[in-house]
């Protein structure tokens, strides 16, 4: 199906940082946040936007080390999942975390964009059961999963 | 085969789950309780996707997806309603999603629709849908944790558990998660 690239496309944008239909997207959400504000969090325990942010990004440079056959290792952080960001609410490690999460996002999308609709129903390697598509729909599934939850953050985290 | 529809209903049905066990975890009275001023309950978020799920899957390939029988605004009022009461509705709009998704396969895919009077291709229809979808049932899964605090019982891979999850080669499919999730209500 020819258009099933060119969808899959549209979908990882729409849920990123392309005008969307159902309301803000992940990039969206963040618009206009300052640092003491994202790293808020609503009890013990809990997840600040911050940390959403990071773990966003965690999971499509994962998406594109599976994409591209990437060895593991290479994301800028270390650790895997939830990044605790709790030190240093500095402007610039704010806008470092946010240009990560932009800079995996266009790697993911530049992947996605090379691949032959043909490879997208093939699962990742003999274990995997997930397919291309279901994983490249599943990302952007979970960055407006977590869009939903940064905008109640917003409306909780104090001004 | 229908890949492309499987995927992307393995993808919906991992949402589906992902709320139900969010939702077992509450009481009744917890169904109504808000975030913040102006914020919306469970209840109301349940209601507005169930409404939106039956009105756009109902008769999903022959008539409108904005039903002259859905009142959207209805679904934002503040309700009270017990928790047998919120599966129901919720089960009825997943019912017309999923029956209608039964009987498309890939070559439906590049059919159109039409909502709200525009036409759009079935497969942005449902990418549309499953995005609606997941944004809300984030918000769900939000508001549940914050009313059960540190009785939550964890829905994906708890605080500190990643060594452990990467370690055991998990099964991560949607099927997968979603059948996880089932088994822990």
């Amino acid at each position: 199906m020819a258009s099933s690239l060119t969808e899959l496309l549209f979908l990882i944008d729409t849920g990123y940082d392309r005008a969307s239909w159902h309301g803000p997207n992940l990039r969206g959400s963040l618009r206009g946040l300052t640092p003491r504000r994202a790293a808020w969090r609503p009890g013990k325990q809990r997840h600040s936007i911050w940390e959403l942010v990071v773990h966003a990004a965690y999971w499509k440079y994962v998406a594109w080390r599976r994409l591209t056959g990437a060895t593991p290792g290479s994301f800028p952080l270390k650790g895997s999942n939830w990044f605790a960001r709790r030190r240093d609410l500095s402007a610039g490690l704010w806008r470092d975390d946010l240009a990560l999460l932009d800079e995996m996002h266009r790697s993911l999308r530049a992947a996605v964009a090379d691949l032959h609709p043909g490879d997208l129903d093939r699962t990742g390697g003999r274990k995997s059961k997930v397919t291309t598509r279901a994983l490249v729909a599943g990302i952007a599934a979970h960055d407006v999963y977590h869009a939903g939850q940064i905008q109640l953050l917003k409306k909780l985290a104090p001004r | 085969m229908s890949h492309y529809v499987s995927s992307l209903e393995a993808e919906y049905r991992r949402y589906k789950a992902l709320g139900e066990a969010a939702i077992a975890q509450l009481a009744d009275r917890d169904l109504t309780i808000v975030a913040s001023n102006g914020g919306n309950s469970i209840a109301t978020i349940v209601w507005h996707v169930a409404g939106n799920l039956e009105s756009r899957f109902t008769d999903f390939r022959t008539s409108d997806g904005e039903k002259p029988w859905r009142n959207r605004d209805d679904e934002f009022l503040a309700r009270v309603v017990k928790k047998s009461e919120l599966l129901e509705k919720w089960e009825r709009g997943w019912a017309a999603l999923l029956g209608s998704m039964s009987q498309l396969t890939d070559a439906d895919l590049t059919q159109t629709v039409t909502i709200r009077r525009q036409s759009l291709g079935i497969d942005e229809a449902l990418h549309r849908s499953l995005a609606h979808t997941a944004y809300h049932i984030g918000q769900i899964v939000f508001l549940a944790k914050q009313i059960r605090s540190a009785d939550w019982r964890c829905l994906s891979i708890p605080l500190g558990g990643s060594a452990a999850h990467n370690a055991r080669g998990a099964d991560e499919s949607a099927a997968a998660h979603a059948r996880v999730l089932k088994e822990s209500i």
